[in-house]
């Protein structure tokens, strides 16, 4: 069964500015957007900044509604049928924002669960359940003021569950999370799609990606430009290996002419202070090594070696490569 | 409508969590109402007794009223901004005029608890006598003065969800509304223009209720049963418009997405 059903999906936003002369600005934030996700499926979005990622959630939660298209929700239109859609999604948006923050974790909790019309016993067993289940059932009688940011993100989790949805949205869950915490998070959603859940999932981090998603979209400036499993979408570019090379203090020319010489294959190159990783997509990585070692004579090369290519490198190239 | 009432339940719980987790709610139980009795005071002070007692005690308390009542209804709102949770709660399945008439009770209560406080102070300190003829009359006229400003918390809300400034607008609001109530003056002292403003205003009539039901024979005497009606009948009617209002304040937020900003 489908559980989210989407075609030909667009959201334009109208911002105005100026106070005496108004300016009107349309802003094409989803355009046209098609895609299913399945009973059970741990869906993930991916996308640079201001793709689209976020209206996608808004709309199908039902808090904005689309320009054009039509999306359905567990068999229910969300325009049309928004009451319904609610009472079998819930959402989590990555940050702390969106909780009392001089109620109580556990008045948090119980709030919500009236909201979503949870009867007050099952309610009150479940926050119970659920604050142990991401690991508050300690602090759950202290304000959220005094949560730290980790907590704050797992209360949300529970704050989510609260209604034992059909389908959950995720947006950037594990952002800003130490690496402890967000290991944490993306235990309870790999767990959530073994409890029979669908998750919809959208986030940065291409390993945890890689990781938890059964299939996964690429969003760019508003249009799906890519969509399949992880496997299926390292194909997608190709049979290819990647020849990583580090380097220490490479002059800016430099780059430019390896860019150039390497123009078969792509090149991306990552800065982190003096030191640059530079990663080229080959079919020919001994080739690609011994060029690679004459174009560099002259900089101090730390590190040469040949690898698998990642999802982040199959990101990089497809983003960067669509010059839609 | 069990989901309904148990979202206005769980409003008024909330607010109520939320009233007693402010570290300031002692001050403004205490020094705001005290306040306003002691301008009622000065501005009375040469009125005869009777007067005195009445606005005195029903003036500042009514005042004490509007701005807990719409104070309160727009600060929620705006903190709803602020912390992120209204784009949590709006999907919801809960309905927001049933959050809204939650919160909006607790603060026409509030309201009503400096009333109490300012007829207390009145009679403990400035030797004020107050003396309730028709006990029945004067609690039905109390409780139809909650209903009054409670509805219209309600009605505002869809307002205060629309805009980024509630409490600066509340504040606006708030004055105005001193005065079209008649509050610290029989309306009769406006000009004759200004007069319709004051008689779609609920409060007008339930508050002149309560001065009526201070005298012996309320419930027989036709004119403070016409200022019941008057109140029940703009209550009805500022439900259905905030019933409306709601709806229709909904699919604009969903088209403007003016929901999150801050
Ligand atoms: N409320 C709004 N009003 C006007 N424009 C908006 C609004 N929200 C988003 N946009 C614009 O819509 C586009 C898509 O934004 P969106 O937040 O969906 O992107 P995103 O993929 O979630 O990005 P990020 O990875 O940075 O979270 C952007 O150009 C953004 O500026
Ligand atoms: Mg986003």
């Amino acid at each position: 069964m489908n559980v989210v059903q989407v075609q030909e999906l667009t959201r334009i936003y109208t911002t105005t500015q100026g106070f005496l002369k108004q300016k009107k600005r349309d802003i094409l934030a989803v355009d046209g957007v098609s895609f299913e996700v399945n009973q059970g499926e741990l869906f993930g979005m991916l996308g640079p900044n201001g793709a689209g990622k976020t209206t996608t959630i808004k709309i199908l939660t039902t808090l904005l509604l689309p320009t054009a298209g039509r999306a359905l929700v567990m068999g229910h239109d969300i325009s049309r049928e928004s009451q319904a859609v609610r009472r079998q999604i819930n959402v989590i948006y990555g940050g702390e924002r969106g909780l009392y923050r001089r109620l109580t974790g556990q008045q948090n909790l119980l709030y919500t669960a009236d909201l979503y019309g949870v009867e007050p016993p099952i309610a009150q067993k479940r926050v119970a359940e659920l604050l142990e289940l991401v690991g508050l059932d300690k602090r759950a009688d202290e304000r959220v003021e005094n949560y730290s940011r980790g907590m704050a993100q797992r209360l949300h989790i529970a704050r989510g569950l609260i209604n034992d949805p059909s389908v959950i949205f995720m947006d950037e869950p594990t952002i800003g999370l130490d690496p402890e915490a967000a290991h944490f998070i993306r235990q309870r959603i790999k767990w959530l799609t073994g409890q029979g859940k669908t998750v919809f999932l959208t986030t940065h981090d291409l390993w945890e990606a890689d990781q938890l998603c059964d299939r996964i979209a690429i969003l760019k400036k508003g249009k799906i430009i890519a969509l399949d499993t992880p496997r299926e979408l390292r194909r997608l570019v190709g049979d290819v290996q990647v020849v990583e090379v580090e380097t220490f203090g490479m002059p800016e020319e430099k780059r430019a002419g390896l860019e150039a010489a390497l123009k078969t294959s792509f090149v991306s190159v990552a800065t982190y202070g003096p030191k640059q990783t530079i990663a080229i997509q080959t079919q020919n990585p001994n080739e690609v090594t011994a060029q690679v070692q004459q174009l560099l004579k002259g900089v101090k090369v730390l590190n040469i070696r040949v690898r698998e290519q990642s999802l982040e490198d199959v990101y990089l190239r497809l983003v960067q490569e669509d010059k839609s | 409508m069990k989901h309904h009432l148990q979202v206005f339940r769980a409003a008024v719980r909330m607010t109520i969590w939320d009233y007693l987790a402010q570290p300031m709610w002692p001050f403004w139980l205490t020094i705001t109402p005290f306040a306003f009795a002691l301008v009622a005071v000065f501005l009375y002070r040469d009125a005869p007794p009777k007067t005195f007692a009445l606005y005195v005690v029903l003036g500042s308390g009514a005042m004490g009223m509007w701005a807990s009542a719409l104070g309160g209804c727009s600060f929620s709102m705006m903190q709803e901004r602020r912390w992120g949770t209204i784009v949590y709660t709006f999907t919801t399945p809960a309905s927001q005029l049933w959050i809204a008439a939650g919160r909006s009770l607790v603060h026409a209560v509030i309201g009503l608890m400096t009333l109490a406080e300012i007829a207390l102070i009145s009679v403990l300190f400035l030797g004020i006598q107050l003396t309730i003829a028709s006990p029945v009359a004067f609690l039905l006229a109390v409780l139809l003065t909650i209903l009054a400003f409670a509805v219209i918390g309600l009605f505002l809300n869809s307002f205060f969800m629309l805009t980024r400034s509630a409490s600066d607008w509340q504040n606006a609001l708030s004055r105005f509304l001193y005065v079209f109530c008649g509050v610290m003056y029989p309306i009769s002292v406006l000009p004759d223009w200004l007069r319709p403003f004051s008689y779609v205003l609920a409060p007008t009539w339930s508050l002149k209720a309560i001065r009526l039901s201070v005298e012996p024979g309320a419930l027989g005497n036709s004119d403070y049963l016409m200022n019941i009606g008057l109140t029940l009948l703009l209550t009805m009617v500022y439900l259905l418009l905030a019933w409306y209002l709601q709806g229709v304040t909904e699919h604009k937020l969903r088209i403007s997405a003016e929901l999150e900003r801050i």
